[in-house]
């Protein structure tokens, strides 16, 4: 009893003891991030603040408006729309570019240097173009009357249907390219990840008679749990920006509305309607909107990892 | 690369081999249509057959020949490489503060580098426009490196990797009198080789393509990178120039691609192959 | 080394002493999206600044979607332009927030603008003043693929005048060919179907620029055509903008109707693929032709006077009717200067290139692109949009989507007033 009072004790005392003596290591490390995001993201996003209260005129912010930009924008006819296909864009997304990558890169980690290689070169190569570029050749392929799929089920005497410009497919089309551009990117983060599993644990498991599927489950994804972490985020996170290259090339946001989404909303009030107001205040309502999900998801995420 | 640790049945084999095959060659039909109209002339263009029936280089010569496209290249490759250099230490600088310290305010700080995550220039274009005018840095090198030093995505992975670090081993080696720079260099570098590897492609693809950046920070061909001047050759009035750009596109990807040769042996490598078991 | 920092320090003190002396030539900047003109257009600079020893050009290429925004945000800070390209559409959103100088306020009292025809000027007045002169103009024409027209039995010297008869060989090329008649690019957003609406006689704006006033009788008729082309005929291409470009230059459309200003790429693309003529754009009924102008102006925004006079001389010069025409010439734009027409180099150019011909003949039916007033112009030209694409799906008649299209933009309008 005693012992362990003075463990107590002594604890405390080294806490105390620390906590006056202040490690400046870590401020140190940190200092260059942090002053350059202070600068170059937090600064700007606060003087988005700003601007979104304010009415400008020809030389800046003038008029305070309060929530007059905001109410302006969630009045926006396309509005709805917009915030209704993020949803869509981002948890789509999720099953292509984060758990679709994590076979993909487990049968390329077991496969033989030569053919892993392979696989994995071909799959990077998308990223390296330039995504204006992969647009534009997807329509191409993608053409009802002289596409490249048109050319295979042609002969079959069927009929290519033209998927851009139609309502109920054109948001699939570009997900479905957003996806395709980035998912070499992710399987070479979940090669990384799993680059750090060590070849005793899979021994050990194998000696107690674990099979494929055990192994996979029991210690593959569990160890590769941060990185799918960061993959999920990621893709949250950049999933409505990534498509605006491909929405600004296929559809700029058509057929009614139906691909259009808050970022690329918020990019035309910026770019194309005078309107700074309203693009600080979108721009803002976005910010909130992925806060959100991605403070649902980890804590959905800590749940999972606890109890697998 | 390091030997399979993970043998998979016949069965599951053959599976993974035909979605890897399938997915391949959905990638590959189009860099072939890429590359093919790279060598087509104007009126083949929209032809529909993937390669040229009359193959032509002349859309490479009006790569050089309309664009200062030398000069683009060096401001991309000379940028690129200082700022993913930059990119690379300061983010791993970060994320050891993160992984390795327990320090008062660490949970909100990590939400701030999250956060940081959301904000595109884009979105804060009029304020950064601002900024960016306050230094002086409009059409300079500088104006397309700094800005962009800091990068959430890599503090965030390198931190990922970082928590999965033995603790131990940084113990041992402070224990053995090394100072924190010395760990980092000499224990915790070694060991996320792959993930550095890995980081470093994707950051260098990301700058290499990047196009919005550029667009607001250069004016002159004294700043401008390869993804502004290929941008030349769309014109939504007048028609796109696509066999040009198609050209233009295949020069500049082969960088990125010596870049991703150069980085892939490190990325499976293992933990084992350098010796250190968890 | 020592050498080195002391020729450093000899060169900053030179430069920093150097006398300003009023024979120093001023540099002005001038912002532009001409990719493929670029040469051209540097050429006229070369021959402004050698007629103009006291000022030099500074061009700079700009994107065009970003180039509006980032003028407004250089003014801020002070560094905008001396002279920009601007979309012709965007004049009063570019004036409300941007201050670009009264072109009446040069030193020659705006005389220089007798040399732009007068319905062309008209797209960059405002408030009694011109703040825009037009640069980089095109008119909508009709390019025929003229094999497609002979393969449906059709007489391609003989293409449709009006849309009605449009409509009529359309429906035959579909029949005997089995290939789409037609697309119309949307030109930007609402380009297209305003040049269907003002063709049909209607107003876009009312003339304070208040409201939306395009739903008349017989601009719901036009509407109503297209989308019987679309729904019962099924003569027209309903697809995506780039890939009904790529389709016509393959040979799998009868006709497009978009801007003269495609007309070199076009005719580039087509080269041995198809025989390719150009129409003018067909008017509704007997109504005289009515096209608005798509493209960019010029404006200044200089604030030091002596830069100010150095963009006046050099929009002056931009503006004399030789410059106008050869940069017309070159590069497929639209002449502006009165009687452009009958000019030696205009008249040569037609003579050799008929079919770029088709467009300076209507330079006559041009008449201002909606300008759109207020701080939600995305949202008003997506309304357009979006009414076409209903139209074009067959989601409604005309008679209720154009007067439901109308009154939401006139609600738009008043909401983003100031």
């Amino acid at each position: 009893m005693t012992q362990t009072l003075e463990l107590v004790a002594t604890t405390r005392i080294e806490r105390t003891a620390a906590r006056r003596k202040i490690d400046l290591r870590p401020a140190v490390f940190l200092a260059p991030f942090v002053v350059l995001v202070a600068l170059f993201t937090y600064w700007p996003l606060i003087q988005l603040v700003y601007l979104s209260l304010f009415k400008l005129n020809r030389s800046g912010p003038d008029r305070f408006i309060g929530a007059d930009n905001f109410l302006g924008v969630l009045d926006n006819a396309q509005f709805h729309d917009a915030a209704y296909n993020s949803l869509i864009y981002i948890f789509l997304s999720i099953p292509f570019k984060v758990f679709l990558p994590i076979p993909l890169a487990v049968f390329i980690w077991t496969m033989g240097a030569k053919l892993g290689n392979f696989y994995k070169a071909a799959l990077f190569l998308p990223t390296l173009l330039s995504f204006v570029v992969v647009s534009i050749v997807w329509i191409w392929m993608l053409n009802p009357v002289m596409g490249l799929f048109q050319s295979v089920i042609g002969p079959l005497g069927l009929q290519m249907p033209s998927l851009l410009s139609d309502v109920a497919s054109a948001i699939y089309v570009i997900i479905g390219v957003g996806a395709w551009k980035l998912i070499g990117f992710n399987i070479l983060l979940y090669l990384a990840g799993l680059s750090a599993i060590s070849r005793d644990y899979v021994e050990a498991m194998r000696l107690d008679g674990a099979g494929d599927w055990v192994v996979l489950r029991r210690l593959i994804v569990p160890l590769l749990s941060p990185t799918i972490l960061f993959v999920a985020i990621s893709t949250v996170v950049f999933t409505i920006q990534q498509v605006f290259t491909p929405i600004d090339v296929m559809t700029q946001g058509g057929p009614l509305n139906s691909t259009t989404n808050l970022f690329y909303l918020v990019y035309q009030y910026m770019f194309e309607s005078f309107n700074v107001g309203y693009s600080a205040a979108g721009a803002l309502l976005i910010f909130l909107l992925l806060g959100l999900i991605i403070a649902a998801k980890m804590i959905w995420f800590e749940k999972l990892v606890h109890y697998s | 690369m390091a030997p399979s640790m993970l043998k998979l049945s016949r069965p599951l084999m053959l599976v993974g081999h035909i979605i890897l095959l399938v997915t391949a060659l959905s990638i590959i039909a189009p860099l072939i249509l890429v590359l093919g109209t790279s060598f087509k002339p104007a009126n083949e263009i929209y032809g529909g057959l993937p390669w040229p029936r009359k193959f032509t280089l002349q859309n490479y010569y009006d790569v050089f020949e309309k664009l200062p496209f030398g000069r683009y290249l060096w401001n991309s490759l000379a940028t690129t490489t200082l700022r993913v250099g930059g990119q690379l230490l300061i983010a791993l600088f970060a994320a050891y503060a993160f992984a390795r310290y327990n320090f008062p305010g660490r949970g909100l700080l990590f939400a701030l580098v999250l956060g940081a995550m959301m904000i595109p220039p884009q979105l804060t274009f009029l304020p950064i426009y601002l900024l960016i005018n306050k230094l002086g840095w409009f059409d300079t090198w500088a104006g397309l490196i700094v800005p962009n030093l800091a990068m959430p995505l890599a503090v965030f992975l390198l931190r990922q990797h970082l928590l999965a670090f033995p603790k131990e081993l940084y113990d041992a080696a402070a224990m053995d009198g090394a100072n924190e720079l010395r760990i980092l260099w000499s224990v915790v570098l070694p060991n996320i080789k792959p993930v550095m590897a890995a980081l470093t492609v994707v950051l260098f693809v990301d700058c290499w393509n990047e196009y919005f950046w550029p667009l607001v920070i250069t004016e002159t061909d004294h700043a401008m990178t390869v993804q502004i001047g290929i941008r030349r050759f769309l014109d939504a009035e007048r028609g796109d120039d696509l066999g040009p750009l198609m050209a233009a596109v295949t020069l500049i990807s082969l960088p990125a691609l010596a870049v991703f040769f150069a980085c892939q042996r490190q990325i499976i490598q293992t933990f084992v192959s350098v010796g250190i078991k968890g | 080394m020592s050498k080195f920092l002391l020729s450093a320090v000899i060169l900053a003190s030179s430069i920093l002493s150097a006398p300003v002396n009023a024979a120093d030539p001023v540099t002005i900047n001038f912002w532009h999206y001409q990719n493929s003109n670029r040469e051209v257009l540097t050429q006229t600079i070369k021959e402004f600044e050698a007629a103009n020893p006291g000022v030099k050009v500074q061009e700079l290429f700009k994107d065009l979607t970003n180039l509006a925004t980032e003028i407004q945000a250089a003014r801020m800070v002070g560094r905008a332009p001396d002279v920009a390209q601007v979309l012709a559409r965007l004049t009063i959103g570019m004036v409300e927030t941007s201050n670009p100088v009264p072109l009446e306020r040069g030193p020659d009292k705006g005389a220089f603008l007798a040399n732009v025809a007068s319905n062309f000027l008209a797209t960059g007045a405002y408030k009694g003043s011109t703040y825009a002169v037009p640069h980089s103009f095109g008119t909508p024409v009709v390019y025929i693929n003229r094999d497609l027209f002979r393969a449906a039995g059709l007489d391609p010297d003989k293409p449709p005048r009006t849309w009605q008869e449009l409509r009529e060989q359309g429906l035959q090329i579909k029949q005997k060919t089995g290939k789409h008649a037609m697309f119309v690019s949307n030109g930007g957003r609402d380009v297209g179907p305003q040049q269907m609406l003002v063709n049909a006689g209607a107003n876009m704006l009312s003339e304070d620029f208040s409201r939306a006033t395009f739903a008349t009788p017989d601009a719901i008729a036009a509407m109503q055509l297209w989308q019987d082309m679309a729904v019962v005929d099924k003569s027209v291409a309903v697809f995506t903008e780039r890939e009904n470009y790529s389709l016509f230059m393959a040979g799998q459309i009868g006709m497009m109707v978009t801007s003269i200003a495609s007309f070199q790429g076009a005719q580039r693309s087509a080269k041995g693929v198809f025989d390719m003529g150009v129409a003018h754009y067909p008017t509704w009924g007997e109504k005289p032709r009515r096209v608005p102008n798509s493209g960019a102006s010029l404006m200044i925004f200089s604030e030091a006077p002596q830069r100010r006079d150095a963009a006046f001389r050099f929009l002056a010069y931009m503006m004399k009717p030789e410059v106008t025409n050869r940069w017309a010439v070159q590069s497929g734009y639209l002449p502006i200067a009165p009687g452009a027409k009958n000019a030696d180099i205009v008249r040569a150019y037609v003579a050799e290139e008929l079919r770029w011909g088709v467009a300076v003949a209507q330079m006559d039916d041009l008449v201002s692109t909606a300008r759109w007033p207020g701080t939600r112009v995305v949202e008003i030209q997506i309304v357009l949009e979006n009414m076409v694409s209903a139209l074009w799906q067959g989601k409604g008649r005309a008679a209720t989507l154009v007067p439901a299209a109308e009154k939401e933009i006139t609600r738009l309008i008043a909401a983003g007033a100031n």
